[in-house]
């Protein structure tokens, strides 16, 4: 499992895409705390860096998950995986694992961005700097909401095959969950919008629950048949 | 035991087979042509054996296990079905050492192969400008990483240019020279008979002739072909012998292979001239033709 891991974090690193959607991660991050910073009110503030560092650094790990599971289809490269790695769920599971790794680097260093940010303005008193366990779980929160959308992503590009249908349906599915209120922040593809900050709503639970669904779903489907 | 047995394989796609009940197996260091027409089932076949594609019925294995199941699968079967299977933004070394890695072999390897199939001076350009010849290098090299004891490659002669297919014959007599294990497939027997010394024939998916090239020629239908201004009589006294002639235009006489030396004794006991005495070489091709056509003209499916 360890060569797959290190095949997987390998594969990522040298190929421009991850890279890219890092950087711009990184840009969209810095430009956001440059411009708006933090809420003007330290409680809005406090209540609002697990939003703002989960969901920009969220959605697009569940898009660099999609690109890691599909684009192994999409250019072939799974014929020679799973000629050296024949095991199917070993190959997801090196997957995942390569890119909720990524996930959590990623999320980490947003909130600690956002974090600074918030102290800088409001000073580490009002940031709860003096309270470990609520950063400790300001940062599990951020960290397990980002790792749980790029699972989603893995799970979406493995189950599709196909990164171009998985980036059509997520932003469709989102608007249809959003304009029906029953599926709005309930629904695979919103909930990730109210799993996040100091008291995440349904969000996660719902997250937590959409995500186990679609990797079990991946798990069987990646049986099928590799054809040309 | 058998490197590569394939028993009873089945694979339905609804209610079409693709490949029918096949079943043949490959000796240790044989160089065996897997052979049939576009549509025969080969792919699917190689497919089965290398656990991409799962069999609807019957058993495909190497070394007396599924593919699936092998403790180091790249370090027993090196396998070529795909041309482009490099991502075209990671270079050819890069793309080896992502392999490496899942192989347990380290950069000094990539290296080594990277030489055996001569893309040392292009290891550093991505794969997606590689021409298909160096596509085709590159799939060869991933499949050499694990130093492999049998090597199975999918139609590795597609596409390739005059000069590219000459590089791969030699490649593949010394990969055989070394022992190794080969079961290349190919839609035209012209391709591999130089190269291979055993064949196995499929076509609508089921086995039409599993052996030696030399079994093969056996089965070729050449014919003695005679000229004489004495056809008719002579035509006579070989149907007398047994023989079944047919005239092939005037003074010509088409007799089956095998009569040439008794038509020669003939001619000369009844002092009958002959102008012309040949038969023809046989034609592993036209067996192959023959074959193939016939299973195809079975029954649907």
């Amino acid at each position: 499992m360890i060569r797959q891991l290190r095949s997987e974090l390998y594969a990522l690193r040298t190929t421009p895409g991850p890279w890219l959607t890092m950087s711009a991660v990184a840009a969209l991050h810095l430009f956001l705390v440059a411009v708006i910073g933090s809420q003007g009110d330290p409680g809005a503030a406090w209540h609002g860096l697990g939003p703002s560092a989960g969901e920009l650094t969220g959605y697009p790990m569940l898009l660099l998950g999609v690109v890691a599971a599909a684009q192994d289809h999409r250019f072939r490269t799974i014929v020679p995986i799973l000629l050296t790695t024949p095991g199917r769920r070993r190959v997801l599971a090196a997957k995942a694992a390569c890119v909720a790794m990524v996930a959590t680097v990623a999320a980490s260093v947003a909130q600690t961005v956002w974090l600074a940010a918030a102290i800088r303005r409001h000073g580490g008193a009002a940031m709860h700097t003096h309270q470990p366990g609520d950063l400790l779980r300001l940062y599990a929160v951020t960290v397990g909401g980002v790792v749980l959308l790029s699972l989603l992503g893995v799970a979406l590009g493995a189950i599709l095959r196909n990164a171009a249908t998985a980036f059509a349906i997520v932003p469709i599915g989102a608007i249809a969950e959003a304009v029906a209120p029953p599926a709005r922040y309930h629904g695979p593809f919103t909930s990730g919008l109210a799993a996040f900050g100091p008291r995440p709503g349904p969000g996660a639970l719902f997250l937590t629950g959409w995500t186990v669904v679609a990797l079990a779903i991946a798990v069987v489907t990646v049986a099928r048949d590799v054809t040309d | 035991m058998p490197v590569i047995t394939i028993e009873g394989l089945t694979k339905r796609y609804g209610d079409r087979a693709v490949v029918d009940r096949l079943g043949f197996t490959v000796e240790q260091g044989s160089l065996v042509g897997f052979l049939g027409p576009n549509g025969a089932g080969k792919t699917t076949t190689l497919r089965m054996l290398l656990g991409l594609v799962r069999p609807t019925s019957g058993r495909a294995l190497v070394y007396g296990r599924p593919y699936r199941e092998l403790a180091d699968p790249a370090r027993a079967v090196g396998a070529v079905v795909e041309t482009m299977t490099a991502h075209p933004r990671r270079t050819a070394r890069h793309h080896l050492r992502m392999l490496g890695i899942r192989v347990g072999v380290g950069a000094r390897r990539v290296d080594a192969v990277l030489g055996l199939v001569g893309l040392t001076d292009a290891a550093d350009r991505r794969a997606g400008g590689f021409s298909l010849g160096m596509r085709q290098r590159l799939a060869l090299a991933a499949a050499l990483l694990g130093d492999p004891g049998v090597l199975v490659l999918d139609e590795p002669a597609n596409g390739l240019d005059p000069e590219g297919i000459h590089w791969l014959r030699g490649f593949l007599r010394s990969q055989a020279a070394e022992g190794r294990t080969v079961l290349v497939s190919s839609h035209q027997l012209a391709e591999v008979q130089h190269t291979v010394d055993q064949v196995v024939i499929v076509a609508g998916g089921r086995l039409v002739a599993a052996g030696s090239l030399d079994d093969l020629r056996s089965r070729a239908s050449g014919r003695v072909h005679v000229r004489s201004p004495e056809a008719e009589r002579l035509a006579g006294l070989l149907a007398a012998a047994g023989a079944t002639v047919r005239p092939a235009g005037p003074g010509r006489l088409e007799a089956p292979p095998g009569w040439a030396e008794h038509i020669g004794l003939l001619s000369a006991e009844h002092r009958i001239p002959l102008f012309e005495l040949r038969e023809d070489a046989p034609d592993l091709e036209e067996v192959f033709f023959r074959l193939t056509r016939t299973a195809e003209d079975r029954e649907p499916r």
